[in-house]
């Protein structure tokens, strides 16, 4: 019995001091990424001219730049200011992170190629953001390649923010901003909001990989810099894994209505001299589908919920018909940017933005299986009739 | 009070099929049953399963008959001393095979996902090791370990179809019967793969204290499973649609690294799903190695059968180190289908059909 227990406490003793050698991680040895930016430097591919194998490939061509953004840990814990004014600055002053750039073929060889200069191991992880530059999006295979990684890797966050870095890449991760140590976090910060303002149409890495996987078309936001902030307010439209073009940021909330994901956001309509915001609370849209010979004939349903905020102030919005005349007047406001946006991506995009081929792909495969060939050309002759109902369910505590 | 003569009773039989086809199955088969069904794939999960309860009723009545002897006793007063022994070798081959394969598999998700720089030998041989030490102790301490773990069994499915759920798009299941015959048939029979593991009870007859109940019990479990793995399935379709669902490898482990953890609970929630995987890998790798002692037992005519997985457990570790990489060695599992197919269909059905014809022919001669 005794030999027994010895033979049972020998593994469980050995186990204590042998186990997890290998992978045996210091927390101080690693250096987290909170935001990767990633460029291309349109390189042409030489492929074509030889397909010989050669000794050694790595950092022969400079194809892409990537900059990751690493937290300072020490600099990231705040300091009142001196003054007492509020706002608080960093242990030692400075910045609270580092940016470590470099250019090679790819991510792994560029991380290879920081490895000489950076004393931690660089931790994908915890990525926040993820940012793709403006040459990136014009350079297919490099692009490729990028969201390959991203996906391969099982360590990189698939919960990390994507979106399009307009202008130089290096402006927008030096940006310190005012209310955190960090741009991810900051950036991140805006994209949690977003579903309140529908202003923003924020992107996890796993969404983009899911929705680019099908057909090669996605949508992502655009980040700018703007004094040290940053400014998000396009939608950057890709076809095909490239930059189709850049989409006004007045279309995001009519786009995300018929895309069936807006949550929140204020519409405002003028009545009798007086801007009213209409605060959305819900939105649902149904879409009905007839085929008329060549024609497709959409009906889209939009029902809305939502609140007033403000009206004039010796006014009172309860009395007789305001409220039903505010109401048509939201309705045929909101019929009207529908429509707008309708034809933007119609006659000036030309492809198909709305989630109207998914519809007819899910609900009426047969059609669709009928304009497959040529999907976009099929959307931009439909015709797109809008049905819209706001109801308005709150006035605030004041008549 | 608990009867000390290691025999089991009908739950936990039905415990120890639940858990030896829980393991790593479940995240490898949503992006076969994908490739060929597309969105139908969960319909075709639900089919395989029922076809499943069919084969357990095979086995249960033809293995019923003659539970007191086991499998290998079953197949030797069947068929003949010789015939029988020959008949049960690759159902014996079958369970090493397994038993080498199921700590490798464990160990190339670990490896992938947990452990990065271990050498893949010290993620298996703890494995196989522990397992064996479980196995030692009998069937009816094994069953024990197994009722323990059902409650976080179940925790771990309650928490994944919390955290996956929102933010899914119910639309991807559609258009639904947009596939063809083919494609469902060819879903259907690599779906079947993934069930595989109710063919432990040929063995563990001789070890239930009641065995003409063990059908209702099974079929339960299987159903259990069949829903389990439909909503898998229909999980990592709503959520990263058909065509991503196809080239991932392990999609289910995929979409909870995808998906936000409901407020409260941890960020990188993957950590406690794999955590808790473990264990459940570590009760498949368990039942096959008790698999492998009862029928390396009965074929070697032992009356103690605690000295036969030691001796096998060099030949495991020899068969998991097959394949040099991660796409050689799925390739070697595909050949494995053969002697699972035999151990599934084949030898079930050719014993109920010889049962069936012994009854017939010993009526006719009453008569």
């Amino acid at each position: 019995m005794k030999v027994k227990r010895l033979v049972i406490l020998l593994p469980a003793f050995l186990l204590l001091f042998t186990s997890g050698c290998w992978d045996k991680t210091e927390i101080s040895e690693k250096a987290f990424i909170f935001t990767l930016a990633v460029d291309s430097n349109e390189i042409q591919d030489d492929k074509a001219e030889d397909n010989n194998v050669r000794a050694f490939y790595e950092s022969q061509r400079k194809k892409i730049t990537a900059i990751f953004s690493i937290p300072i840990p020490s600099k990231t814990a705040s300091i009142p200011s001196s003054d007492g004014s509020g706002g608080g600055g960093t242990p030692g002053g400075g910045k609270a992170f580092i940016n470590q750039k470099s250019e090679g073929e790819n991510i792994p060889d560029i991380i290879k190629i920081l490895g000489v200069r950076e004393n931690r191991t660089l931790c994908l992880c915890y990525i926040k953001l993820f940012l793709l530059g403006e040459n990136l999006l014009k350079d297919k295979e490099a692009l490729l390649e990028t969201l390959d990684y991203a996906r391969r890797d099982p360590d990189f966050n698939k919960l990390a923010y994507v979106a399009v870095a307009k202008g130089k890449m290096e402006d927008i991760v030096n940006i310190e901003p005012k209310m955190e140590k960090m741009l991810a976090s900051y950036v991140a910060g805006i994209f949690d909001m977003a579903k309140k303002t529908s202003s923003l149409v924020p992107v996890h890495f796993g969404v983009l990989a899911s929705t680019i996987l099908k057909e090669g078309n996605a949508v992502l936001p655009c980040i700018e810099k703007a004094d040290n902030e940053v400014k998000i307010n396009n939608l950057a439209l890709i076809k095909d894994y490239q930059l189709l073009a850049y989409m006004d940021g007045k279309y995001i909330r009519p786009y995300a209505c018929i895309n069936n994901k807006l949550e929140g956001g204020t519409k405002l309509i003028e009545y009798k001299g007086t801007m009213i915001p209409y605060e959305i609370s819900s939105s649902k849209r149904r879409i009905s589908l007839k085929e008329e010979g060549n024609l497709l004939k959409y009906t889209i349903n939009v029902e809305m919920e939502g609140d007033i905020e403000e009206f004039y102030f010796t006014g009172q919005i309860s009395e007789d018909d305001i409220l039903k005349e505010i109401k048509s007047r939201l309705e045929e406001s909101m019929k009207l940017e529908l429509q707008e946006t309708t034809n933007y991506f119609q006659e000036v995009i030309g492809c198909d933005y709305l989630g109207l081929g998914e519809y007819t792909y899910n609900y009426h495969n047969k059609i669709y299986k009928k304009y497959k060939e040529n999907w976009d050309k099929a959307f931009s002759k439909a015709d797109i009739a809008f049905d819209v109902t706001m109801n308005i369910k709150r006035i605030g505590i004041s008549k | 009070m608990i009867p000390d003569d290691d025999k089991i009773s009908n739950f936990q039989a039905a415990l120890i099929v639940f858990n030896f086809i829980l393991g790593a199955g479940v995240f490898m088969f949503p992006s076969e049953a994908a490739k060929n069904a597309g969105n139908d794939a969960w319909m075709t999960t639900i089919v395989a399963g029922l076809i499943n309860i069919l084969l357990i009723y095979i086995i249960c009545k033809g293995g019923g008959e003659y539970s007191r002897y086991g499998f290998v006793g079953t197949c030797r007063v069947l068929f003949g001393r010789i015939f029988g022994t020959i008949l049960a070798i690759p159902v014996f081959l079958y369970f090493i095979y397994a038993g080498g394969m199921t700590p490798r598999l464990f160990a190339e998700v670990i490896k992938l996902f947990l452990l990065h720089n271990t050498p893949i030998e010290f993620v298996i041989i703890p494995l196989i090791l522990l397992g064996v030490i479980l196995v030692r102790s009998g069937i009816e301490p094994m069953a024990r370990f197994f009722e323990v773990l059902l409650p976080l069994t179940i925790f771990l499915v309650v928490v994944l179809v919390v955290t996956v759920l929102p933010g899914s798009d119910f639309t991807n299941l559609r258009p639904f019967f947009s596939g063809t015959i083919p494609g469902y048939l060819k879903g259907i029979l690599s779906t079947s793969w993934a069930y595989a593991g109710f063919e432990i009870l040929l063995v563990i007859y001789p070890f239930m204290r009641s065995p003409g109940k063990a059908f209702k019990s099974s079929a339960v479990v299987m159903l259990a499973m069949t829903l389990l793995y439909a909503l898998v399935v229909m999980l990592c379709i709503v959520r990263l649609g058909v065509e991503e669902t196809k080239t991932l490898l392990f999609a289910p482990i995929y979409i909870i690294k995808a998906s936000e953890a409901p407020i409260g609970l941890v960020e990188r929630f993957e950590g406690l799903v794999m955590a808790l995987w473990v264990i459940l890998e570590f009760t498949t790798f368990v039942v096959i190695a008790y698999g492998i002692s009862v029928t390396g037992g009965d074929l070697l005519n032992q009356k103690d059968r605690k000295h036969i997985l030691p001796i096998i457990m060099p030949l495991l570790l020899i068969f998991g180190l097959q394949g040099e990489s991660t796409v050689d060695f799925f390739k070697i599992v595909d050949n494995i289908r053969y002697l699972q197919t035999y151990t599934v269909v084949i030898i079930p059905l050719v014993i109920l059909l010889t049962v069936f014809i012994k009854k017939k022919v010993g009526k006719k001669s009453e008569s």
